[in-house]
């Protein structure tokens, strides 16, 4: 139940960050509702907030001495002193404090972040565009601290505090400032904030380090993959154990990332910044390349293994350990350079005999396109003869055994094939011409369903009988039941 | 997967007639697109208030790494049920891995709201 309380407080603390006002990190009481009334109107009567003690109670509250005080006493204590009972888990002081460290770290957190905008909104007046330039509360309190009133930043050694690339944009910037000297009245209230800021920040690394050091207990599985300094860091960041198991992995992959490091430079050739994770020791022997794909790996076996542990399924860290050797091997597999490629044999030849085609359709399409007679004498060579071509004395085209029949002409006597004879047999049936007897009754004159109308020569059938469709009863040449052959 | 002892941190456990019908109903639901495959997901619906009711494997391996989800869905009253196998519930969504946890989704006007509503009802009878 006292893990669930501490949910609901990490809810609430991440609910009054959506507040418009400054959130104000109390215990409910009835006398710091009081002192939280005046402290809103005193906000309401001076929106410069003048002392800092109105937006900033977090180090004299006695929660807050209470878990300070329990952890320097815990950890001066021996790793071999440190004895937990599992039995009763919940009961355990130990584990509570530990609890409460997770709180109390997120609470340093925010109370920091309220510090930095209290010393950012002094010393605007000195160097507005530092702010700009340092982005984290604690360099820039460093910051702020060391130069103080100084104009002239040739004589502020800055050297150790920050990026030699953001000491040189820094000096160059301070000395074009528009900022003017602060009064010696602000002036020591800032550095006074920047002093609070740095003991709140000292001391959020000390309880960090405790937390660290108890990690394997509270979180085996997680610390396994991991390592314990950034389990630590990943529950301070979600806000506890309950809190880190209840967010997606994509979240978790995220948690710690920073977007302002790159100011002013380039991207193009920034490395890739994950948050905490690219600190572990699995991401930092990954290739560059295969960093990513790590990063992701890690961030969700890291989101089961923390699942694990909230509920306190595997105290051992078997589990872990096993995801860990898991992403091990995923990692060495994708190192693998791709299999060689085999030398492909060519495909087995097609062994089957070719179907043959018959039927008469198929005959008939033969015939149709068979080569010519012509064509065949002109492709013959008779032996010991020469042929006779186009152009003569072997030039042009050559003319094979066509034309050496005897005569000099080149056409070639057809044999009747069965297709032209079919069609010479079925025109002639349709044969309506008139034949060469001439009578009275007929004209030369004559209609032929092929060739329309068809003019006969009455003399070129002179020699022939009269066909059965004529009347032959008047003909001169007809006699009596009596016919000559001619 | 009778003969498996069932870990008794899977409650409520659907029997098998129930669990037909939550897989019935997943895989309409996938085919409506209301339905969020994966813990990850599920997680994200329950985060964001748009979750019907929540069907976890009771086979997982290891079972605490979707437990985290019946403390979210009581959070948000929402309610959640187990279904034996993580294979047939990857079968139901229409994938061809294991789904070890998923979540249909709320859509106004949806044709499957009164079945999504008989089968809260029955889910939240396991618990009486």
């Amino acid at each position: 139940m006292a893990t669930l309380a501490d949910s609901f407080l990490a809810d609430l603390d991440e609910l009054s960050d959506n507040e418009a006002e400054i959130p104000e990190d109390n215990d409910v009481d009835a006398a710091d509702m009081e002192e939280d009334v005046d402290g809103d109107l005193a906000d309401l009567e001076n929106l410069n907030y003048d002392d800092l003690d109105s937006v900033s109670k977090l180090q004299k509250t006695q929660r807050y001495t209470d878990i300070i005080q329990k952890v320097e006493e815990a950890l001066h204590k021996k790793e071999s002193e440190v004895l937990f009972q599992v039995v009763d888990i919940e009961d355990d002081p130990e584990y509570q404090l530990i609890v409460d460290c997770n709180a109390l770290s997120v609470d340093i957190e925010n109370e920091i972040v309220i510090i930095h905008n209290f010393i950012r909104d002094k010393y605007r007046l000195k160097f507005p565009e530092l702010e700009s330039l340092v982005h984290h509360p604690i360099d820039y309190a460093r910051v702020v601290k060391k130069i103080g009133n100084e104009m002239d930043l040739t004589l502020v050694d800055l050297e150790g505090l920050l990026p030699s690339a953001i000491i040189m944009v820094v000096s160059v910037t301070a000395s074009t400032t528009t900022g003017k000297p602060l009064p010696e009245e602000v002036l020591s209230k800032t550095v006074e904030a920047c002093d609070r800021a740095l003991d709140l920040d000292s001391a959020k690394k000390k309880v960090l380090d405790f937390v660290e050091s108890r990690m394997g207990y509270i979180a085996p599985n997680l610390s396994a993959i991991v390592g314990s300094a950034v389990a630590a860091k990943l529950m301070g960041t979600a806000g506890g154990l309950a809190s880190l198991a209840k967010m997606p992995a994509c979240n978790v992959q995220l948690l710690g990332a920073k977007k302002k490091n790159l100011a002013g430079f380039s991207t193009a050739t920034s490395q890739f910044r994950v948050g905490y994770l690219e600190q572990t020791e699995i991401f930092q022997t990954t290739p560059p390349s295969l960093r990513m794909r790590a990063c992701r790996l890690l961030a969700a076996k890291s989101t089961l293994a923390a699942r694990v542990d909230s509920i306190r399924g595997d105290p051992s860290g078997k589990t872990g350990r096993a995801f860990k050797d898991e992403i091990h091997k995923k990692i060495e597999k994708w190192q693998e350079p791709p299999p060689a490629k085999q030398p492909k044999p060519l495909p087995v030849p097609d062994s089957e005999p070719k179907k043959k085609r018959g039927g008469r359709r198929l005959r008939k399409m033969k015939e149709r396109y068979a080569i010519t007679d012509m064509r065949k004498l002109a492709n013959r060579m008779q032996f010991g003869v020469p042929e006779e071509s186009s152009l003569g004395d072997g030039l042009g085209e050559g003319y094979g055994m066509l034309g050496q029949a005897g005569s000099g002409k080149l056409r070639v006597s057809v044999g009747q094939s069965k297709l032209a004879a079919k069609v010479a047999k079925k025109f002639k049936e349709k044969n309506y011409g008139s034949s060469g007897a001439t009578s009275g009754l007929t004209s030369s004159l004559a209609f032929t369903p092929v060739q329309g109308i068809e003019l006969t020569n009455p003399q070129a059938h002179a020699h022939q009988l009269g066909s059965g469709t004529q009347s032959t009863y008047f003909s001169e040449t007809g006699t009596f039941s009596k016919i000559k052959r001619t | 997967m009778t003969g498996e002892a069932v870990n008794p941190k899977a409650y409520p456990l659907a029997d098998a007639q129930l669990s037909i019908t939550i897989l019935d109903l997943v895989q309409q639901a996938a085919n409506y697109k209301q339905l969020k495959k994966g813990a990850n997901e599920a997680t994200k619906t329950l985060n964001r208030g748009i979750s019907e009711f929540v069907v976890m494997a009771a086979d997982t391996e290891p079972l605490e790494i979707l437990l985290h989800l019946p403390l979210l869905a009581e959070d948000k009253n929402v309610p959640y049920v187990f279904v034996p196998s993580k294979q047939a519930l990857g079968r139901a969504c229409g994938v061809t891995r294991p789904v070890i946890a998923c979540s249909v989704t709320t859509n106004e006007g949806s044709q499957l709201k009164s079945q999504i509503q008989q089968l809260k009802d029955a889910i939240e009878k396991l618990l009486i």
